[in-house]
């Protein structure tokens, strides 16, 4: 009985597992470029200039710090681009996020999502969707966790030469 | 009945252990191959101990132990061991306990980082880079608590120094990756 109940368990283990990022997939796919850094290697850079005097890069790496990981999908093809589009609305509607703002303007869209955090200003994911299919151009998928400052996240995109990271710079809080 | 059972068991454990190959036994298992390139750096001709370093920076130095380097240039004749054998490293990569710091790129050319040990006191950093028209070339650097923070003020100080920081043993190994 125990044997059926610990391999019923492991089998579920192994199911969220694989749940944990729908959007993984995504990176062997043909045509999707990406970039996946781990919570280690955010905490690895943030050794890097500890014992900085500089105000500017102590802001920085409490920034680096406060996030586990980063992840960014993109690509031109449409096929793919649409099938993003569908793997983001269902994740939307699983992981229970809040719209934060959308932009439209030249023909591009671009939506961000949070989860609430610990306070007004903080929020535990963040996740970023740029529909490029109507304007033929990248179409990208960008998630980030951790215990996010809104107010310091488009700093991440000056250190992330990602298409559609600079986008993350339009993140306004009120 | 029991003995066959037995028997049974020791041939599956046999056969399941000769498939679970390490990072190093693939590293061993191509020495020999010509269609691999292999280069062994000892540590001390990457960062040479110098007179003019501290004692703490004597011992950063020496928690590096070495940098193992094999690489797979592709030509008419290897094109088809690239997907083989990139195959190969991603599976043992995924299960030899090593971790994914980061990785960037796209399906047709990529690298990846990995590392054994804690954060702090990293034991091995493995570098895993591909493209489907050039080959791949898959680094380690061995060491025993290696530490990133003292590492970065240690290339520091050698800069400074730059005439101590040879870097002219690897500019072989990355002709590969240049466009013929």
């Amino acid at each position: 009985m125990t044997k059926i109940l610990i391999s019923t368990l492991v089998f579920l283990m192994g199911l969220t597992a694989q749940a944990q990022d729908p959007f993984q997939k995504f990176e062997d796919m043909q045509d999707v470029a990406s970039i996946v850094v781990n919570q280690k290697m955010l905490k690895m850079l943030s050794q890097f200039d500890l014992d900085t005097d500089d105000p500017e890069m102590k802001n920085y790496v409490d920034l680096v710090n406060s996030l586990n990981d980063i992840t960014f999908y993109s690509t031109k093809n449409t096929t793919t681009a649409k099938l993003m589009r569908t793997e983001f609305n269902k994740y939307l509607s699983v992981a229970k996020l809040d719209e934060l703002m959308r932009v439209k303007d030249d023909g591009k869209d671009v939506q961000f999502y949070a989860k609430p955090g610990k306070s007004d200003d903080y929020v535990s994911e963040f996740v970023m969707f740029i529909d490029g299919i109507s304007n033929s151009d990248d179409t990208v998928i960008a998630k980030i966790t951790g215990n996010i400052n809104l107010k310091e996240i488009g700093k991440i995109a000056s250190s992330i030469n990602f298409s559609g990271s600079e986008e993350l710079k339009n993140v306004k809080v009120n | 009945m029991t003995r066959y059972i037995i028997i049974a068991f020791l041939a599956v454990l046999a056969v399941s252990c000769n498939g679970e190959q390490s990072l190093q036994e693939y590293y061993v298992d191509h020495k020999e191959n010509n269609d691999f390139v292999m280069l062994d750096v000892p540590a001390s001709l990457i960062i040479p101990q110098s007179d003019k370093f501290t004692a703490d920076q004597k011992e950063v130095a020496q928690t590096v132990k070495k940098v193992n380097i094999l690489a797979l240039p592709l030509n008419a004749e290897t094109k088809k061991l690239y997907k083989p054998e990139t195959e190969k490293v991603k599976a043992i990569l995924a299960r030899d306990g090593y971790e994914e710091l980061m990785s960037f790129g796209k399906p047709s050319q990529r690298m990846r980082l990995y590392f054994k040990g804690d954060e702090d006191a990293i034991d091995e950093v493995v570098v895993f880079a591909q493209d489907e028209n050039k080959g791949f070339v898959l680094a380690r650097v061995l060491g025993d608590n290696m530490n990133v923070a003292d590492m970065v003020k240690l290339t520091q100080t050698m800069s400074k120094d730059s005439s101590s920081f040879k870097t002219g043993q690897f500019e072989g190994i990355m002709d590969i990756f240049k466009d013929k």
